[in-house]
């Protein structure tokens, strides 16, 4: 591979839809020249990216999820853009420095280790919203060291 | 869609020598959003229907998770440990532990490189 060039898929908002992500993101990422390692990070980020808009955007709602992986096999980079419609904004606060792991068991909150992973396994991560239109974007880079 | 992309989960109880004694689950497949719901049932059903709470979970053939399936897992730590069991983790493939590891899971849960050792951790509690 030694163009660019966009995947693009649109699919249910649904979790049955999860593998299927995963299996062509892998896929995808392995031609650009990502290491297993770096693969798999970019996987479970969009993952939770993926879990994280059906769950809370998209609950309760018949809607689509439309998934566009941008490879460059040049720069050896994976940008994944996310685009759905909504109108509950993506929470993406800014990544915590560390997860009180214990805290949260003790005080059942289960939720928010997605959104933490994706900040920890991406090199950006990247929301846009106007009038109902959501973006995230996730971006990956090869780093020769892994 | 297809139905062989959707992801597939199985989790078995595995015999072990001289029961009664900690229960073994193996888990196989990827753990995510879509089967994680399933996998608690499963966990809540040995814990609180046939009082099951020395647990040890074997991750050797677990292909992938999410924060799903560790979010089950975090759920009834407390609840076994309560009842002086434990959900003790064995065999986790490396790209699994890097999760794991990444959210802390090695403060809070016993993580042994074998379901033997394991097992031999129960037994000296």
């Amino acid at each position: 591979m030694s163009a660019r060039e966009t995947i693009r898929k649109i699919f249910p908002a649904e979790y049955r839809i999860l593998s299927e992500v995963r299996a062509m993101l892998s896929n995808s990422a392995e031609r650009v020249g990502l290491s297993e390692r770096e693969i798999h990070d970019l996987v479970l980020a969009v993952d939770e990216a993926v879990t994280n808009i059906i769950e809370h955007a998209t609950k309760n709602i018949e809607s689509t999820l439309e998934c566009m992986f941008h490879l460059d096999p040049v720069l050896q980079q994976v940008i994944v853009e996310l685009h759905y419609r909504s109108d509950s904004l993506f929470a993406a606060e800014p990544a915590p420095t560390a997860l009180d792991i214990e805290q949260r068991i003790t005080s059942r909150k289960r939720g928010g280790l997605g959104v933490y992973l994706m900040h920890r396994l991406v090199d950006s991560l990247d929301y846009r919203h106007d009038k109902g239109d959501n973006v995230i974007s996730l971006e990956k880079r090869h780093k020769p060291d892994q | 869609m297809a139905d062989n992309h959707q992801s597939r989960f199985e989790v078995r109880e595995m015999p072990v020598p001289g029961s009664p004694g900690p229960t073994v689950l193996e888990l196989s497949g990827q753990l995510d959003a879509h089967t994680a719901p399933d996998f608690e049932r499963f966990l809540e059903d040995r814990v609180r229907t046939e009082s099951k709470v020395k647990l040890i979970l074997d991750f050797h053939a677990l292909e992938y998770i999410s924060s799903a399936g560790l979010g089950v897992l975090m759920g009834l730590i407390e609840e076994v440990r309560s009842q002086s069991g434990d959900m003790k983790l064995a065999d986790v493939p490396e790209k699994i532990y890097h999760v794991l590891d990444l959210l802390g899971f090695p403060v809070v849960f016993q993580i042994y490189p074998s379901v033997t050792e394991a097992l031999t951790a129960f037994s000296e509690q």
